[in-house]
């Protein structure tokens, strides 16, 4: 597994292109860029990752900070008018990045699947759920109306629906959160996709739910060996259910590594900040969290330096000037950060206390 | 499998009975009412004497009742009286809404056909074709209706068919507005993004995830444009702009009789009761029907 920066893909790529089998997902110097009133908006900027079968990548970040834009960029799945993607995504080797919409559409839902932030809205009010999952079903496997009625009755016992031929005859609105999350998973996994993309599937749900929805996930990811990625804001959710994170920050990928070194060895400022800013069960009570103060930096207008350089308690002059490439760590070549002053090495700059811009 | 949260909404019963499965009963159906049934049959009826109006055993509608007199009171043979030409006022009443409900009904249709497509399209597709096709629109709605529609007919010459193709024509911009919003709102919502996640094409999208949705917010103003078409053709009719004597419509008869109500009291209420009975009928059966396929919410 590795994940690079496009500058530092000579020693990652030199294993890969060894094997005789393609990764499953291998995305290269994948730029989003919005054409807005104000100029170009650059939601993803040059974001490179691999995912094998059966593996699970964590994206982290704060809100704007391009998760979303990163993963139906991904898929294709962007509003076609003033947005242009560039770069490259080999889908088990096949280019998508564009790629004719006919094409995407015979892979969307069938072998990529999406699960969606909102279960309130992503689910059409005005059908039955039996009939949401069965159009699936009908339109890629090519299945008889019948027959796709029993196995939306039967995704909707997998995914933990009780009575699920009465159910599957309910409309949207008279289930709870919980339960439409179910059905939206029950619709992702309806093709056996090969790589699903949860996009903050647990952030419109209560705590209590949250955890079943993330098991659920789990189990029907080891039952069908699928590939996943799983956007998310709350570090607490990937620490334990990823293999890999990436952590973004303004569209770009700030830290990379495999889920227990990251926590371990926490280079970048910014990923400290977020870790920092998660409450914790053992902190005795009233213990103030610790907020990121500022706000992520306007996109249109992007900072020269390092784009965390104004919220970055550490940064130094260098910062400001130069942005910092993604490279690999020397002790540890799965681990990826783009800092000039990683945490965990003192360097001399910052043994003199460093300036703290907040 | 893994555990269940516990199911609870408004619209059903669930029911454990002892050492037996649960048992979900479905929801039970919005009532519609005993009114609701009034005003299907009233419409019922009015659509059964105008369709078969020349197997009724009513007078003919062109005769001249020289005999009977002007301006005569009902009586057996002639349940709503003569006009004062003589004719049988039951006869044209009928025939007259046979006008009226074919120029709303026509009307209507072209209102629906146009103003729905072009508003779905619009707001699917945005952009440069949406906004010229909305300024478009609100010209034609700055208009003043009722005087356009007088100046094309006297130009145009006033046949039922031209009336209905100008009428019809002037209701497109108000389905326009309304199908473009609803679309509009329905277009963004995220589960049109997951319909198109999983592999449908934008003719599926439209026709399967969004039309739909808009469904319930056209009935509302199919029913609202075809009253208004009605009432429209009324007062050209009391003007005298609808269609050519001696063909009755509703307005045509309302303003023939207007000269002096105290003779003519029957021949005046029974074309303006029909007309309030029908426009009554269509909005509040219209109404009930939307409520009864509004699955949102608001509904529980």
């Amino acid at each position: 597994m590795s994940t690079s920066a496009p500058e530092t893909l000579v020693t990652g790529d030199a294993k890969s292109e060894g094997q005789a089998e393609h990764k499953l997902l291998e995305v290269t110097d994948l730029r989003t860029t919005f054409h807005t009133p104000r100029g170009p908006l650059v939601a993803v900027d040059g974001v490179s990752l691999s995912l094998e079968r059966g593996e699970t990548l964590g994206i982290v970040g704060e809100s704007g900070s391009g998760k979303t834009v990163l993963s139906r960029s991904i898929m294709g799945l962007i509003p076609g008018r003033n947005t242009q993607l560039s770069g490259s995504v080999l889908f088990d080797g096949v280019e998508l990045v564009g790629a004719p919409e006919s094409l995407l559409r015979s892979i969307w839902g069938a072998r990529i699947a999406m699960v969606f932030q909102d279960p309130m809205t992503s689910l059409n009010p005005v059908h039955r759920i039996g009939r949401q999952i069965a159009e699936t079903l009908r339109l890629h496997l090519k299945l008889s109306k019948k027959l796709a009625a029993e196995s939306a009755v039967t995704l909707l016992a997998q995914v933990g629906i009780p009575s699920p031929e009465l159910r599957a005859r309910n409309y949207p609105v008279e289930l709870s959160g919980g339960m439409r999350q179910r059905v939206m998973i029950a619709i992702a996994l309806a093709c056996g996709p090969q790589l699903l993309l949860a996009d903050e599937p647990t952030t419109g749900l209560d705590v209590t739910i949250q955890a079943q929805i993330l098991d659920l996930l789990a189990e029907a990811q080891s039952m069908r060996h699928m590939a996943m990625i799983f956007v998310t804001h709350d570090l607490g959710i990937v620490a334990t259910r990823t293999d890999q994170i990436m952590v973004m920050y303004s569209g770009r990928a700030v830290e990379v590594a495999p889920t227990r070194q990251l926590f371990a060895n926490v280079r970048m400022p910014y990923t400290e900040a977020l870790l920092h800013s998660t409450p914790r069960i053992g902190d005795p009570s009233h213990t103030r969290l610790q907020a990121i103060d500022g706000r992520p930096p306007d996109l249109v207008h992007r900072p020269v330096g390092c784009a965390f350089a104004a919220r970055c308690p550490y940064a130094q002059e260098k910062c400001r000037e130069e942005s910092p490439p993604l490279i690999a760590d020397a002790a540890e070549p799965d681990h990826f950060y783009a800092c000039w002053y990683p945490r965990g090495t003192p360097t001399p700059a910052q043994a003199q206390g460093g300036t703290s811009v907040a | 499998m893994l555990n269940v949260d516990p199911v609870v909404s408004d619209g059903e019963v669930a029911v454990a009975a002892a050492g037996e499965q649960l048992e979900i009963l479905e929801a039970p159906k919005r009532p519609l009412g005993f009114f609701f049934w009034c005003c299907v049959g009233w419409m019922f009826i009015l659509a059964i004497v105008t369709i078969f109006a020349s197997f009724l055993p009513i007078k003919p509608v062109g005769t001249f009742y020289y005999n009977v007199g002007r301006d005569a009171t009902p009586s057996f043979a002639h349940l709503l009286g003569t006009d004062e030409l003589t004719r049988d006022v039951l006869s044209r009443l009928i025939y007259g809404g046979r006008v009226s409900l074919v120029i709303g009904l026509a009307g209507t249709a072209i209102g629906i056909g146009f103003g729905g497509v072009l508003g779905m399209m619009s707001a699917y597709v945005r952009g440069k074709f949406d906004a010229a096709l909305s300024f478009a629109m609100y010209v034609v709605l700055a208009f003043p209706a009722i005087i356009a529609v007088i100046c094309l007919l006297e130009f145009w010459g006033r046949s039922e068919w031209h009336i209905i193709v100008i009428l019809g024509l002037f209701s497109v911009p108000f389905i326009f507005r309304v199908v473009r919003a609803s679309t509009l709102a329905c277009a963004t919502k995220e589960y049109v993004t997951a319909a198109r996640s999983q592999g449908a094409t934008t003719g599926r999208v439209l026709a399967k995830d969004i039309f739909p949705n808009v469904i319930p917010s056209l009935i509302a103003y199919t029913v609202f444009t075809f009253g208004g078409i009605i009432t429209t053709e009324g007062a050209l009719g009391f003007l005298g702009l609808s269609v050519p004597t001696p063909e009755p419509s509703w307005g045509t008869m309302i303003g023939e009789a207007s000269g002096d109500v105290t003779v003519t009291l029957a021949y005046v209420l029974a074309p303006a009761i029909a007309l309030f009975l029908t426009l009554v009928a269509l909005n509040y059966a219209g109404e009930q029907i939307r409520l009864r396929f509004d699955t949102s919410e608001q509904k529980l």
